[in-house]
């Protein structure tokens, strides 16, 4: 269950205007730009490596999110094809525009709240939205992206671990159809499984315990000798 | 066993009531004594046990061979244990009246470790006996003899787990395990051995090291390093080993 978070750069929000400097229009419209950085992980080439699994962050007077995406131009994308999607549309934060439930919750965006996966995406942009007049500002705040938790996806145990029900069966089938069980097993030699891991880990801690045991009931007690190491040797006692 | 049996015992015999007769042979105190250790101990074979006791109780048995059948009445892992060793000490001590002097030395000390210690590998009986090594003339006191006595029966159920573990590595039945994962084994046993058993961090990690999460890691990465066409190793070298793991927390008797 270790979440990452992911390295990206979230740029200052934009105030929509009505271009017209003279009449202040407050438009209820802010838009968070956010570039995902390019950096590959070189251990997780196969994964997807830029794969948002979920969005966290403190509301300040949102009523409303717009998530929309825009994917990364691989070889076999045309062009103008890249352009932005919506992931989240308009996904209610505050209950009522201009009452405060809701308005300083923390939230988090999770897969489930998403139109498609956010895989490949090259920058993402959020749209606040906030109708009401009531409130002087409106800003989402501690924004953190995070990859996909590794639950959904167990660790698989490795071949040399499980195969070896495979191979007992392929073995009978071998000895049932024509009695060539005694053939070395092709390419798996070697790596066969072991059969009973947790036999093997109750075992072991057996042992330590037993050896612990012994450990505590070792004596102090002592015999009474006089030798002292290496007291008799020839040499010193050559000088006495 | 004290038996005072005349001549022309068969004419008594009639004349006798039962009681009488159970009561001159002694079969009626051994009987007493069989019970009274059976009920005691509550062996799991309670026949293998009378067994046991009975070829103790034979005259021409030594005095190492009682003292060995007292300490394997009952498990060491059960407090009466202790108590058989005590009575084992006694016995040894109270019998060795031949000369003026009595009690237990070192010859007989060594003699029933040996015996108790017979089925393991003799190699790791002499690595142990030289902890255990004591002169003919030494008085052993009881803390010596119980802790010697203890660490040869723990050492024999060690040496069992130690098979039927080496058993579990033996993947292909030949009698050979691959030696990588027999040392990915034997170092996870010892790095939880190095443990301070002060250092409560330390055991619980060593706890874990030794789950079945942890040794999976470790046997992953053994597995990993080596290749197809590694050593192997057979059943002795790996008791050998692993015995050496346990010898070193048995201290040496000064």
């Amino acid at each position: 269950m270790s979440e990452r978070p992911i390295n990206c750069t979230i740029k200052q929000p934009v105030l929509l205007t009505i271009t017209d400097t003279k009449s202040e229009f407050h438009s209820g419209c802010r838009v968070l730009d956010i570039s995902l950085s390019n950096v590959v992980n070189p251990e997780r080439k196969e994964e997807n490596v830029d794969q948002v699994g979920e969005i966290q962050f403190k509301n300040y007077y949102v009523a409303y999110l717009t998530v929309k995406a825009k994917f990364k131009s691989g070889p076999d994308t045309k062009e103008g094809e890249n352009k932005w999607r919506t992931c989240v549309k308009r996904m209610r934060l505050m209950p009522n525009a201009h009452a405060e439930t809701g308005s300083q919750d923390y939230f988090c965006v999770s897969r489930k709240h998403m139109a498609f996966e956010l895989v490949n995406i090259s920058a993402l942009r959020l749209i606040l939205q906030q109708p009401s007049p009531v409130w002087k500002d409106f800003k989402i705040e501690e924004l953190r992206f995070f990859k996909c938790s590794e639950t959904s996806k167990p660790c698989l145990l490795p071949s040399w671990l499980t195969e070896v029900t495979n191979n007992s069966g392929k073995k009978k089938i071998e000895a049932e159809d024509g009695n060539n069980f005694h053939v070395a097993p092709k390419e798996d030699d070697g790596i066969l499984g072991i059969s009973n891991l947790e036999l093997l880990s109750a075992t072991l801690q057996q042992l330590w315990a037993l050896s612990e045991e012994v450990a505590a009931n070792q004596t102090n007690v002592v015999l009474g000798r006089y030798e002292v190491d290496n007291c008799y040797d020839i040499n010193l006692l050559s000088y006495t | 066993m004290a038996e005072k049996r005349k001549p022309n015992a068969a004419d008594d015999i009639q004349k006798e009531t039962e009681r009488q007769f159970l009561e001159r042979s002694g079969v009626a105190a051994l009987y007493k004594d069989v019970l009274e250790k059976i009920i005691a101990n509550r062996p799991e074979d309670p026949v293998a046990f009378l067994a046991d006791y009975f070829d103790s109780v034979e005259e021409n048995t030594s005095l190492i061979q009682r003292a060995e059948q007292i300490m394997k009445m009952t498990h060491h892992s059960r407090p009466l244990f202790q108590t058989n060793v005590r009575m084992a000490y006694d016995l040894l001590k109270k019998n060795k009246a031949s000369k003026k002097l009595s009690g237990v030395n070192g010859t007989m000390f060594t003699q029933l470790l040996k015996a108790l210690c017979r089925d393991i590998p003799s190699v790791v009986m002499q690595k142990l006996m030289q902890k255990f090594e004591c002169h003919s003339h030494e008085a052993i006191p009881f803390d010596v003899f119980r802790s010697g006595v203890f660490t040869c029966c723990v050492l024999q159920d060690y040496v069992k787990l130690s098979e039927q573990l080496f058993g579990s590595l033996d993947l292909q039945k030949t009698g050979k395990a691959n030696k990588a994962l027999c040392d990915a084994v034997l170092e996870q046993l010892n790095t939880a051995l190095g443990s301070n058993r002060n250092d409560t961090k330390r055991i619980l990690e060593s706890g874990y090291n030794l789950g079945v999460d942890g040794l999976y890691m470790a046997l992953d990465t053994a597995m990993g390093r080596s290749h197809k066409n590694s050593s192997l190793q057979t059943c002795d070298q790996f008791l050998v080993e692993m015995c050496e793991t346990f010898l070193s927390k048995v201290s040496v008797i000064k």
